[in-house]
């Protein structure tokens, strides 16, 4: 439903100024366009699972979408893969049908004979469907509070009568109740039967798509532009679902998995579930305070209290080609932007008063309209590892997804970050401190090592294994048989950037150095691209064991404060997850270390956090 | 013209002045209720500013609460385009379109 506000007052939340009406139409008609281009960037057949070379996608099915509006340019991909219905359906008022091209035209009138014309005029326009815009009033008579709207007041009888005489005009109505708890039922039980026994309203079937159940432009949906697209790089590994991009991608060029948007997803689970966190990571670099803080809240007050917010910050260029802010933003004040960014929505938050803050790096004026959830605001986690990101979780955050899953370096780490939250005059017990951790159960220590070996082969794929060379050799290695050998080319001189990447800190000084160590055994081993970087890919620190072993490793860890806990990557979902619940937890339990039931409602609650 | 069929639809505006006529129990017994009767779709109203009682939550985000509720049901969700990233826009209508299996709008 395209909503088109360019009133200074509107554009002031994003930082921008009131757009003129022509400025106006062409913002609608841009962003619409591109909306459906990016819906169109996926093709229908372009997930592919492939289960044996680890490929997600079949980027030949995916597509940028190059397109350069009057305001913003976006690059594409979309993230998301292709929606279910190719394209979901567009709405829009008849004032915006010449530019938005929407499926369902929404007109207004002063009276029946108004609402006939403007529904032919939109009909002219080249709109599928045409409805009515109707202010009902059930009983006494009221205010008519849209001067540009089918106003009605009276009985169920007079609406449904009414109803009947707009079905020769128009292909629905949209109906804006004046009190929808009181209303709703007396529509259920009076109007709708009525229709329907009149042969005028068909519901829709349970399962259908709304695209199907309005009957709209069924055939142009899937329609491609005409204009060639240039086909994303072709060899490149997919990683699996769920992985985010920002830390998947190497290259500038790329999407190797989907994902859905967070915030969105989170919500349908909140009405499925009823004790468990759900935390979005959601970006500052590339979103704006007020709408994001918005969207936060939303999702915290509608799961009663159970929202986070997992800060992160991205730079690389592909993605910044997306966004209206794309390429603005100097690399070393991305976590100058978070912490500004964080300031605007914990203020927007606190509710006192409107937030009006005006920086050359974020310009908001915004009034909060969301209500505090019962843990007050979302819970704020923080997973970078760089000088950088531990300030930036010292000062703000409540939860830390630290890196640091080894015994020594948790240690090192909840040192380090007291010592940080001291300096900010923070309590030492401020925050929660949750490192990422794989696990691997098996019934013998000798059978866990076992199925680890056999995840890391299976994770591993030649694929990911010449990517993970094009990390450090800076170049295309496409061209490269995975199962032959190293490349012969030279890698490029410069290192590694330290802040971004999947690869440890420590890892991105010395490439030269490295890969001259690399050739050495690969020569005289004659071992494959693929089998070298089995053997060289720094192991990431996991659990591997009985349940028992793993759950006494674990409650040394929590006995130690050297982590308050640990949040899972499971290698297979569900299955690897399910392990866990059904075996390490009964085992955890015992010892003492984790609970075994929820004691409050609230994610706050769930992690004891002041 | 005679014998055509008209879909209903439903506007929720979604505001107030008190929390819990935003409460996620309230949005569910409305949506249910539309649903059962038999509209094609309802809409999720929203602006970038405050409407006229003070608070609203934002419409994509109440939509897609209520898709793992409803099964038929189009769910269509108000969204600015002067104050959005329209790279966000499209991912977040393509998830409620993932979410609700092929309603959102």
């Amino acid at each position: 439903m395209v909503g088109a506000d360019g009133s200074a007052a509107a554009l002031a939340t994003v930082g921008g100024s009131r757009l003129d009406p022509d400025a106006l139409r062409h913002e609608v008609a841009d962003v619409v366009e591109v909306v459906r281009r990016l819906w169109d960037s996926w093709d229908d057949d372009a997930v592919v699972k492939d289960v044996t070379t680890g490929r997600y996608l079949d980027p030949d099915k995916v597509h940028h979408v190059d397109f350069t509006g009057a305001r913003f340019s976006v690059k594409g991909p979309s993230i998301t893969p292709r929606p279910p219905q190719g394209r979901p359906v567009v709405l829009a008022s008849d004032a915006l049908a010449d530019t938005a091209r929407p499926d369902v035209v929404l007109v207004g009138g002063s009276g029946l004979d108004d609402v006939r014309d403007r529904a032919a005029r939109a009909r002219d326009t080249g709109a599928f469907l045409v409805f009515a815009e109707v202010e009902v009033r059930l009983g006494d008579a009221g205010r008519r509070t849209h001067p540009d709207r089918l106003h009605y007041t009276g009985s169920p009888l007079g609406l449904t009568e009414l109803l009947g005489w707009l079905a020769a005009s128009v292909d629905g109505v949209r109906l804006h109740l004046a009190d929808p708890a009181a209303h709703l039922p007396v529509l259920a039980g009076e109007v709708l039967p009525a229709l329907r026994s009149e042969g005028l309203l068909v519901p829709p079937r349970p399962g259908a798509t709304l695209r199907s159940a309005s009957r709209a432009r069924k055939a142009s949906s899937r329609e491609r532009p005409a204009a060639p697209r240039r086909v994303l790089h072709r060899r490149r590994p997919a990683v699996p679902l769920g992985r985010p991009v920002e830390r998947a991608a190497h290259g500038d060029r790329d999407v190797r998995v989907g994902r859905t948007d967070a915030i969105t997803q989170l919500s349908a689970l909140a009405a499925a579930t009823t004790r468990i966190g759900l935390v979005a990571t959601q970006n500052t670099t590339y979103d704006f305070p007020a709408d994001l803080a918005r969207r936060l809240s939303s999702l915290d007050f509608l799961s009663g209290g159970r929202a986070g917010w997992n800060i992160v910050t991205t730079d690389n260029a592909w993605t910044g080609a997306n966004f209206r802010r794309g390429g603005r933003l100097a690399h070393e004040r991305r976590y100058e932007r978070a912490e500004q960014f964080v300031e605007a929505a914990l203020a927007l938050w606190s509710g006192d008063g409107p937030v009006d803050r005006h920086t050359d790096l974020v310009n908001v004026r915004a009034t909060r309209t969301v209500p505090p959830s019962p843990q007050g605001r979302p819970v704020l986690f923080q997973a970078g590892d760089s000088p950088g990101g531990r300030e930036l979780a010292a000062k703000y955050a409540d939860v830390v997804f630290s890196a640091n899953t080894a015994h020594d370096q948790a240690v090192a780490y909840a040192e380090d970050l007291r010592a940080r939250l001291a300096r900010h005059g923070r309590p030492a017990d401020a925050v929660r401190i949750l490192p990422g951790a794989t696990v691997v159960l098996g019934d013998t220590p000798a059978d866990a090592a076992e199925r680890a070996e056999d995840v890391r082969r299976r994770q591993i794929t030649p694929q990911r294994a010449l990517a993970f060379l094009e990390q450090y050799w800076g170049r295309d290695l496409s061209a490269y048989d995975p199962y032959g050998p190293l490349p012969d080319i030279a890698p490029t001189e410069g290192e590694l950037d330290p802040s971004r990447g999947t690869i440890p800190i420590a890892d991105r000084t010395g490439k030269l150095e490295r890969i001259q160590r690399w050739r050495e055994p690969a020569e005289a081993k004659k071992l494959s691209i693929h089998q070298l970087v089995l053997e060289v890919q720094p192991r990431q620190h996991g659990f591997v064991g009985t349940p028992g072993q793993v759950a006494d490793e674990w409650a040394h860890y929590v006995r130690t404060r050297a982590v308050d806990g640990f949040t899972i990557s499971p290698h297979l979902v569900p299955a690897a997850l399910d392990d866990v619940v059904d075996r390490l937890v009964p085992e955890l339990q015992d010892r003492g270390v984790y609970r075994t039931e929820y004691e409050g409602t609230t994610l706050r609650e769930h992690l004891a956090l002041p | 013209m005679t014998s055509r069929s008209l879909h209903v639809a439903v506007a929720l505006a979604g505001d107030g002045a008190a929390p819990d006529r935003l409460s996620p129990g309230t949005l569910a017994g409305v949506v249910t209720t539309a649903e059962r009767a038999g509209f094609t779709f309802a809409t999720f109203d929203d602006s970038p500013l405050p409407p006229p009682g003070g608070l609203r939550l934002d419409a994509t985000t109440r939509a897609a609460y209520v898709a793992t509720l409803t099964d038929r049901l189009g769910l269509a969700a108000t969204a600015n385009v002067t104050t959005a990233e329209p790279f966000h826009l499209a991912a977040q209508l393509a998830s409620l379109d993932h979410a609700s299996h092929g309603r959102a709008a």
